[in-house]
């Protein structure tokens, strides 16, 4: 008995390694097809030339590609498709952490109002933009500057006696997004026939994102995806509860304060830079929970992989097999929302 | 192992413990007793550092509680608390796994000795049968089960006990409760525990600390704690001591 279980334990770290090396794989296929793809019609071939010409700062490389082609693929096709992952690992990993410093499996970014705060943010700026003349505010710092504001009010609201309880977060978070819901509503009735800069904004979507974008999420998602790894072990504790992970020499306070902040940081960066994507937060880590169980140390790595995998699936598909480009977070719900159903209902079946 | 000195602790303008003073030995069993909100679990969170001393001092082998990190606390004291609810599908073994966090370096993966560690606490308990099972999917009393192995996995010097039985049947309660007294006088493994069943503290308990309102109302060792004049202050409930061994409750309407 002793020794099969010490056996289905390596087994499993085994298929761990082996799962999260597939993904790996799968994305990087996944990055170089949506590349290709496209409305304009550009030949593998092209693409390989332009990405290793620009690399390797070798415009002869790349000088037989029509000009548009070309900028068509390093201007528009890689930032985006760079967006799209690293807003999706993003999104995922700060569903999963979120989830469990809450202890909550249905928590994700938007449950502590930090979303919401951003959306308010760049919403303000729009508005700003609309109706002030002469004054441009940059949208992605707005809703940078919203988010952080606004988790700073959810958590003094939270924190009683300098302790910050899970329950007391989630109510909070509550609060605040029905109020920010409700300001952003009243953003948008007097915004008038401008309307739909916001709407379209708040729906969720990569098109056109520029390098900028890149530079700006990149760098910062993945300090906090790495900073989440390395304390996985101590929020696989957390989800025991305070008392437990205290009992079993974990720093609470500190810790989930590291997680707020690196969760925050990662939702305030993805809603920056496309807006609201819902549902990529959720279904990630709950679907990776199924299939190889609720340890933070994997869970965390693979959401990264997989969330950047589908969202970058839904994106390609939004922009090249439509007619018309719809924005990316209504898909991944619409699609998203189903396949969840159906996971979730077989396997509450296959339990019985 | 343990000494309690002048110790108040309040909550919101609400004395919850006075005047509290005690001294525990290494290797005893030591079980609090008291009515419903006597005091008892802060008792409890204060002497394993969840919660901070208002006034007063606790050491813990001769230094103050205070001066020790979270990390060395949880590598010499184990607690086990009371209704732990796991929201995510951690198997039973990566739970028990967890007792072993603060003897394990971060990033690495348990070793061998830990593993061995590990499996035999989870058969002292009975509960390889379900270590591959979720422990969302088990009962309080398995759940209770799994928590006390994890405990145990911690290799306590000292074990606390937050009525740790409470869902638990009886055959596994005094099967669970005579494996620690086991280790109590084979390895002088010191426990102090919270429980409700008295019949069962009479029967395991080397001594009895009581609480009422707050206050200490009696310290020492179980055969001459519990009387039938000290339960009967204390909940207010007659019952008659039997001839032979232990205690007979005999509730009166």
């Amino acid at each position: 008995m002793e020794n099969n279980l010490a056996m289905t334990l390596k087994r499993k770290y085994y298929k761990e390694k082996w799962i999260g090396f597939g993904f790996a794989v799968l994305l990087m296929i996944t990055f170089f097809s949506s590349i290709n793809l496209g409305r304009a019609n550009i030949g593998t071939n092209d693409v390989i030339r332009v990405i290793l010409g620009k690399i390797a700062d070798q415009h002869e490389m790349y000088a037989v590609i029509k000009e548009s082609y070309a900028a068509i693929i390093w201007n528009i096709r890689i930032p985006r498709v760079l967006v799209a992952i690293i807003v999706g690992s993003g999104l995922a990993v700060s569903g999963a952490v979120f989830q469990s410093l809450l202890m909550n499996p249905l928590a994700d970014s938007y449950t502590m109002g930090v979303s919401s705060g951003a959306a308010f943010g760049a919403t303000i700026a729009m508005f700003v933009n609309m109706f002030i003349d002469g004054f441009h505010l940059s949208i992605t710092l707005c809703a940078f500057i919203g988010a952080f504001l606004t988790l700073g009010v959810v958590v003094s609201i939270a924190k009683v006696k300098g302790y910050l309880s899970s329950s007391n977060l989630i109510i909070a978070g509550i609060i605040v997004t029905s109020i920010l819901s409700a300001g952003i509503k009243f953003l948008k009735s007097l915004a008038g026939e401008n309307v739909s800069v916001i709407v379209n904004w708040l729906m969720g979507s990569l098109a056109s994102r520029s390098w900028e974008h890149v530079f700006i999420s990149f760098p910062i998602i993945m300090i906090c995806i790495i900073v989440c790894i390395y304390f996985s072990e101590d929020l696989n504790l957390l989800c025991l509860g305070e008392k437990e992970a205290k009992a079993l020499g974990v720093d609470t306070q500190h810790t989930k304060r590291i997680f707020l902040i690196c969760g925050s940081l990662i939702t305030a960066v993805c809603v920056s830079v496309s807006g609201i994507i819902s549902f990529i937060g959720l279904i990630v880590p709950h679907m990776l929970r199924f299939a190889i169980g609720s340890d933070n140390r994997v869970l965390i790595p693979l959401s990264a992989l997989l969330g950047g995998e589908l969202l970058l699936l839904a994106d390609t598909a939004t922009r090249s097999f439509m007619n018309v480009e719809i924005p990316v977070g209504v898909l991944t719900t619409l699609l998203g929302g189903p396949f969840f159903i159906y996971i979730f209902m077989t396997r509450n079946k296959s339990i019985q | 192992m343990y000494s309690v000195k002048n110790l108040y602790f309040s909550y919101q303008d609400q004395k919850i413990l006075k005047n509290i003073n005690f001294f525990i030995e290494r290797g005893k069993l030591t079980t609090i007793i008291g009515p419903n909100g006597s005091g008892k679990t802060t008792l409890l969170n204060l002497i394993t550092g969840q919660l901070d001393v208002c006034s007063g001092e606790i050491c813990f082998q001769n230094k103050l509680l205070k001066s020790y990190s979270i990390k060395a606390l949880s590598q010499k004291t184990a607690i086990v608390s009371q209704n732990v609810e796991v929201h995510f599908p951690f198997t039973c073994m990566e739970v028990v796994m967890m007792g072993r966090n603060p003897f394990k370096s971060r990033m690495k993966n348990l070793n061998k000795k830990d593993l061995d560690v590990v499996l035999k606490c989870m058969e002292m308990t009975e509960t390889l049968g379900f270590a591959n099972k979720s422990i969302t999917n088990l009962s309080g009393g398995e759940r209770q089960r799994v928590m006390i192995a994890k405990a145990l996995a911690q290799t306590p010097e000292v074990l606390f006990l937050d009525e740790a039985f409470s869902n638990m049947d009886i055959q596994y309660t005094i099967k669970l409760l005579n494996l620690l007294k086991d280790k109590v006088q084979k390895e002088k493994l010191t426990v102090i525990s919270i429980m409700h069943d008295l019949n069962l503290t009479d029967l395991f308990s080397d001594q009895i600390l009581a609480l009422k309102n707050g206050k200490m109302v009696e310290y020492g060792k179980t055969q001459e704690v519990i009387r039938p004049s000290l339960i009967k202050e204390l909940f207010g409930v007659n019952v008659r001591k039997n001839e032979e061994k232990g205690l007979v409750i005999l509730p009166t309407i």
